[in-house]
């Protein structure tokens, strides 16, 4: 099978930009150079490809809300989301480390496409070799005048910027990581008016994941007919899926959407010796766990949503029967209540609340009431009561987790602590 | 209007507001925090969740936040289903656990918006187990106190401070549950609208510093409304009083001119009536005397001449019965020969425009400063051309089906379409920093170039003498031409008539250019602001069109004829000055002064405080306002209408027949008979001044006697108080003494007593404005005697300082201490010339103030600008040589404000000691009603 993101994929030394010219780089760009930008957001929206970020916004449709021709704005902007900080989910990092100049191109062809003449990419403080590898390649790019003034002899000019973020979650939220890129605080900001209309600067902006912009160059070079053909599946298109936890080899695999999870979990040759599949999450912290039984869904939007989660990020944690679900909680929830930015109540309040029970049914000082609390606060912080979607994702592992270890939880108060500890 | 139903109950309210406006405009009482009638919603708290259905047969609907929807026609929301109820419980639990529940404590108790909201979402229990975060909290000056623990994040500080006032040193900080605000570092906060903080807070993290050392709740304060003194705006306030003294100012809401917020030497300024400076009794020749001395009334009647001098700081009242008792012709209005001629020039032209309110000013969409330094000189009014230049961003806002109380949007618009603001003129200020187009000139050439740019509307504008026209006037020209609410502002900082010439001109060229091009539906919507140094400047203005006594006219009277004084209210240094050149040839000297120490050869009646009495002034638009007086004047003192009504008695004087404040009233308003209206509204004032919980049940003086006496009231006053009274509001004609309602008893109540919360459109201002501005418009044609010639080195530029340039508010200890020492100020070439650094101490020629150097780049050349606090004389007006003060002298400058630091503090702590003393001792006999 055609493996159109990680075929470029060198993690110990990446393809320079002559490498990756010579295996068929920078083609996809070239062909959009030739087309007119709303062309380039047909094909996008042709190919039906949907924002890898975790929602699984259409690309095109995104695009299509930002303002063109002679009445739009002057200053338009592209903006990587490259602030990969979803617990259990490395996928980007990946790409960046191991094909800088995919990026870059699949950046060249959005910003392109939406007529934004400045471009960055929001990248993970912590992604340091990502940041080494990114900037060497925008500087070769640049030399070669793939960015600057007038590329390739066309009318079309971009400067392309790397930014590495101070380090937070919410950054992932892209109204929040506007205002981090303009300098202020990191709250999201409220909606309408849209970032597409009036985003970084106060300019339109539009704001793509990293995976969902790698996938730009296969689409312009190979056609948006080649690229739905890719997977057999309700969504189109090579998904970067993968896995950790208590599995053989944790890793990535770059896949066809729809790719069930067993097949996932066989690729890492299954959970380690001793242990059994208690339950997973499809797409990072923030999602839904889900139960062994329900391994055979294949890993697209609505299957997985069909299924009683959200397919996130693909890429998917395990939880063994020798580790304590309430503990998994318990950690997952410290880091949202950690990263919430303290704009909205429920959130800045309710998840700290949360951790606060968690802490003491963990270590068998709960109550029955607490049982109870809980879930309230799960309703307290749900969608439409919050102002971002920060602390519903954040609630997620925790109201399916009550639903599907609800014997964990009266374990821990009936016998005042976790029967994982000693 | 649109119609929409609420329970299913139909309601009609006005299109283009939101939700939660809505509901409280139609009195239902639905919780909040973040959102703040005058700073739009941010969504941020979630407190006003309601549900909202798709129709009639949406039985399960979906959870709204009211002040992020706006209403629709046929909208059905609820706020009484039990999910929302709870969901707005559970909002205020999280809100509190961090909350240190330390109410008995805080100063806000008993008038916190975070205790009626958590009455009205019904958490009565608290659940959380955990441990509280705490904080550290800072010293931010003597104005504001800081209690951080008490945040419920609500971000309203931070919003104010920074988006609504432009500070910069206090924002938020860390996140998650332990965002944080405050400044970087302990520190005066540098903001003059800092005070509004205890008003914009919830709870009681930001609270008043003074009150705070002199505390009383608010369920025990007596408050009048008053009108605040120290600038010409005339910002209505509440003054709260317990025990016979003044503990504290708040806003009292006037949606005309400073709606919710005042800046802080209007809050702070008025404790200068406990000043230890305060005259309190009757003195002759310096030593003690009274009324009924012999003594004193052959002075008093001596048949020599006796001419009036009136004061700026004195009421209307009292300067009308001084001219009363001395004659038109005997009257001199208190002011230089420069001043009477601005004066006479802002009369003229307030005879034929009418100025613009505030709120009318927060709709322009291009402005003109025309050499005033606005932000220092009436910074309330700073502070609405501010939020004017969010305009052009609501607009687009709007545009974009974003409606323009979305703040955030709003903000995140504005960048790219700013409101056109020209600043032409001299000096650092927050608006001169947000100009569009900035020329820096001395009052002459922003007059020059005012003149160009009217006749540049309108070539039937007289031309100055000079014909060069700057590229910025030129620029303005086309902005003014195409802008809907163009915006003049000029005043009397830079001490220059030509300024308001200009400035009426380029309002009538705008006329002209409307009519021109508009249709005829089209109103001429240009508006014009000036002005004036003080809160009664107009008052004189006013009186002097019967006729008055110039200063020049005083002089040679005072040579040709042996003369009597009687001299009102005054605190400036110049003013001293000139008084003692006449007191050289006058024969008596009586004074009625409220501040100062008495000279040994004059008669000293001593004056009731703004406070302490009722009086009336014209703010910059000739508005009449009144106020009330809070407490009993102090000591011996009267209003001075009434030393001079018991003159006029004893001189057997027409005057003398007047028996209290409504007779006077009355005649004023047979000689002014536009003020009738205004007094006959006063007359039938009827109103209750304490809370309702005085209801006879509580003792206000439990540690003397258990005797409930009758509150104060004013005696012989012309309006009507008692306990019961109409009900604080009820009646839309008279002033809201207090803001209070049941379960809201913080100033949020302020809802409940008007139709809603600042809709699209204001009402017309009501009220008596004493010159009609409808006079025919006439050119002014350039003189050059309104500008100063220049033949110095340097010529020297007026500055003023929101916290200096008041002499009443330099008297409140608070303010004094964030007086700002004099200063000088130099461009950056100047100062590279003279090798001088910033923070250098200068000396003018031989003056012997010593001036603290600046350098800015807002200085014109062949200038230097000088600030000089009210309390100290500096009279020069042009400089030959600069010299640096000596390693001694700047030893001796800094020894001197070390010192002064000092004596402030223990000067606090003296008047604090003082008033806490006089509670435990309250003299009965001054409560009416005891025995």
């Amino acid at each position: 099978m055609d493996k159109p993101l990680s075929q470029y994929l060198d993690l110990n030394k990446p393809q320079n930009l002559a490498a990756y010219q010579n295996t068929g780089g920078y083609a996809g760009f070239a062909n959009a150079l030739k087309m007119q930008p709303q062309e380039v957001q047909q094909q996008v929206s042709d190919s039906k490809l949907k924002g890898r970020g975790g929602a699984g916004f259409m690309t095109g449709m995104k695009w299509s809300f930002v303002p063109m021709g002679d009445d739009a704005p002057k200053n338009k902007y592209l903006v990587c989301n490259a602030d990969e900080m979803e617990p259990g989910t490395f996928k980007d990092r990946w790409l960046m480390e191991g094909a800088p100049h995919l990026l870059i191109e699949g950046m060249m062809i959005a910003a392109y496409a939406i007529g934004a003449d400045v471009a960055y990419i929001f990248l993970r403080g912590e992604y340091r070799l990502c940041a080494t590898r990114l900037q060497q390649a925008i500087d070769e790019a640049e030399a070669a005048g793939l960015l600057g003034d007038n590329i390739n002899g066309s009318d079309y000019s971009l400067k392309l910027h790397l930014h590495t973020s101070a380090g937070r979650y919410i950054c992932g939220e892209e109204t929040a990581l506007i205002n981090a890129l303009e300098g202020k605080r990191a709250t999201p900001r409220a909606k309408p008016p849209f970032p597409q209309v009036v985003g970084l600067f106060g300019r339109p902006t539009i704001v793509n994941n990293c995976e969902t912009l790698c996938n730009l160059p296969c689409i312009l070079k190979n056609g948006a007919q080649w690229y739905t053909q890719l997977a057999d599946s309700a969504d189109t298109g090579s998904k970067i899926y993968g896995i950790s936890g208590r599995v053989k080899n944790a890793g990535l695999w770059e896949l066809p959407m729809g790719t069930t999870a067993r097949e996932i979990l066989d690729l890492s040759g299954g959970m380690q010796d001793g242990l059994k599949l208690r339950g997973w999450l499809p797409g990072g912290a923030s999602t839904d766990f889900l139960l062994p039984e329900h391994l055979d869904t294949p890993m697209e939007y609505d299957a997985i949503a069909k299924a009683g989660s959200r397919m996130g990020t693909g890429v998917m944690i395990a939880l063994d029967d020798k580790h304590c679900p309430v503990g998994m909680i318990l950690n997952l929830l410290q880091f949202f209540a950690q990263e919430s930015c303290g704009w909205c109540t429920p959130c800045r309040d309710g998840l700290p609340w949360a951790v606060e029970i968690l802490t003491r049914i963990e270590h068998g000082l709960g109550t029955q009431d607490d049982i109870d609390a809980l879930q309230k606060l799960c309703g307290f912080m749900w969608i439409g009561k919050t102002f971002c979607a920060l602390a519903p994702g954040a609630v997620e592992p925790l109201r399916s987790g009550m639903q599907y270890f609800a014997d964990d939880f009266q374990q821990h108060i009936d016998h005042k602590g976790c029967r994982h500890r000693h | 209007m649109a119609k929409i139903f609420i329970d299913n109950q139909q309601y009609t309210v006005k299109d283009g507001q939101n939700l939660l406006q809505a509901s409280l405009s139609l009195k239902l009482d639905l919780p909040y925090f973040c959102w703040h009638p005058a700073m739009g919603s941010v969504g941020a708290c979630r407190q006003c969740a309601m549900t909202q259905y798709q129709d009639e047969n949406d039985t399960r609907g979906r959870m709204i936040v009211a002040c992020m929807t706006p209403v629709s026609e046929g909208m059905r929301v609820s706020m009484q289903q039990p999910a929302e109820k709870e969901f707005r419980g559970q909002v205020i639990a999280a809100l509190m656990t961090h909350h240190p529940h330390d109410c008995p404590v805080c100063a806000e108790g008993g008038e916190c918006h975070l205790q009626d909201m958590t009455v009205m979402a019904g958490h009565h229990e608290r659940q959380y187990k955990g441990k509280k975060t705490t904080f550290r909290n800072q010293d931010l000056g003597p104005l504001v106190k800081h209690e951080m623990n008490r945040c419920i994040t609500c971000y309203r500080c931070e919003r104010f401070y920074k988006d609504y006032a432009g500070g910069t040193d206090l924002a938020a900080q860390a996140s998650k549950n332990n965002v944080y605000f405050g400044r970087q570092r302990d520190g005066t906060l540098e903001s003059e609208f800092a005070g509004n903080l205890v008003e914009v807070c919830p709870t009681g993290v930001f609270t008043d510093k003074p009150f705070g050392d002199h505390y009383a709740r608010k369920w025990d304060l007596q408050s009048a409304p008053s009108v605040c003194q120290h600038c010409s705006v005339g910002c209505n306030t509440s003054l709260s009083e317990r025990y016979g003294s003044v503990r504290r100012v708040t806003n009292r809401f006037n949606e005309h001119l400073n709606a919710y917020f005042l800046c802080d030497r209007g809050r702070f300024g008025f404790s200068f009536v406990d000043s230890e400076s305060r005259r309190l009794d009757v003195r002759l020749n310096g030593q003690l005397s009274s009324w009924s001395d012999t003594a004193l009334s052959v002075k008093l009647k001596d048949k020599a001449k006796w001419i009036g001098i009136g004061s700026s700081q004195a009421s209307l009242e009292d300067n009308f019965a001084l001219q009363q008792l001395v004659g038109a012709e005997n009257f001199n209005p208190g002011l230089d020969a420069q001043q009477e001629t601005l004066l006479a020039t802002h009369m003229a032209i307030l005879n034929q425009w009418s100025a613009a309110s505030l709120a009318e000013m927060e709709q322009a969409d291009a402005i003109v400063i025309l050499g005033e330094d606005i932000n220092n000189s009436a910074p309330r009014i700073a502070l609405a051309l501010r939020q004017a230049l969010l305009n052009k961003a609501r607009e687009q806002a709007e545009k974009l089906r974003v409606p323009g109380w979305q703040d955030s949007a709003v903000r995140a618009i504005l960048p790219h379409h700013p409101v056109p603001l020209a600043y032409i003129g001299y000096g650092d200020s927050n608006l001169a920093k947000q100009a569009t187009i900035s020329l820096v000139c001395d009052d002459k050439r922003a007059a020059e170039q005012g003149f160009l740019l009217a006749n540049l509307l309108n070539e039937r504008a007289p031309k100055p003498k000079v014909s060069k026209v700057d590229p910025h006037t030129l620029q303005l020209v086309e902005i003014l031409k195409t802008a809907k609410r163009p915006l003049i502002v000029t005043g009397w900082s830079a001490n220059n008539p030509a300024l308001l010439a200009a400035a009426a001109n380029i309002r009538k060229a705008l006329k002209a250019v409307h009519s021109a091009t508009a249709s005829a539906s089209d109103h001429d919507h240009a508006m014009l602001c000036i002005v004036p140094p003080e809160a009664n400047t107009l008052s004189l203005g006013l009186l002097m069109e019967q006729d008055y006594l110039s200063a020049d006219l005083l002089s040679e009277k005072l040579s040709a004829e042996k003369s009597n004084l009687m001299v009102l209210d005054h605190t400036a240094p110049a003013f001293s000055k000139r008084l003692d050149e006449w007191r050289k040839s006058a024969a008596n000297v009586v004074r009625l002064s409220q501040l100062g120490a008495p000279d040994k050869d004059e008669v000293n009646l001593p004056l009731s405080s703004f406070s302490e009495c009722s009086g009336s002034e014209l703010n910059y638009q000739a508005l009449i306002q009144s106020h009330l007086p809070a407490t009993k004047p102090s000591g011996q003192c009267l209003p001075a209408w009434h030393w001079l009504v018991h003159i006029g008695k004893i001189r057997q004087q027409p005057l003398g027949d007047i028996s209290d404040l409504g007779q006077l009233r009355e005649l004023l308003s047979r000689s002014y008979p536009q003020l009738a209206a205004h007094f006959v509204d006063h007359h039938k004032t009827q109103l209750a001044l304490q809370t309702p919980r005085v209801s006879g049940r509580t003792a206000m003086l439990a540690n003397q006697t258990v005797h409930e006496p009758k509150p104060y009231g004013e005696a012989d006053a012309p309006y009507k108080q008692s306990m019961e009274g109409a009900l604080s509001g009820q009646d839309k004609t008279q002033p809201l003494a207090y803001s209070w309602s049941p379960g809201w008893n913080s100033n949020q109540s302020n809802h409940k007593f008007r139709d809603e919360y600042r809709g699209d459109g204001i009402d017309a201002q009501a009220g008596v404005f004493c010159v009609a501005g409808t006079q025919n418009n006439q050119w002014f044609k350039w003189q050059n005697n309104w500008s100063k010639s220049n033949k110095a080195q340097w010529q020297i530029l007026p500055l003023q300082k929101v916290f200096g340039s008041d002499s009443l508010s330099l008297q409140a200890l608070a303010i004094d201490q964030l007086k700002v020492p004099a200063q000088i100020v130099v461009s950056p070439g100047q100062a590279e010339k003279l090798g001088y650094v910033a923070g250098q101490i200068v000396y003018c020629d031989d003056n012997p103030t010593p001036l603290q150097l600046v350098v800015s780049p807002q200085v014109p050349a062949n200038c230097v600008l000088v600030y000089v606090p009210a309390d100290q004389l500096f009279d020069l007006q042009q400089c030959e040589a600069l010299t640096l003060a000596t390693a001694k002298q700047h030893e001796e400058y800094l020894a001197q404000a070390q010192q002064l630091r000092e004596k402030q503090l223990t000067q606090k702590q003296a008047q604090r000691d003082k008033l806490l003393a006089q509670d435990q001792t309250i003299p009965i006999h001054f409560i009416e009603g005891v025995v």
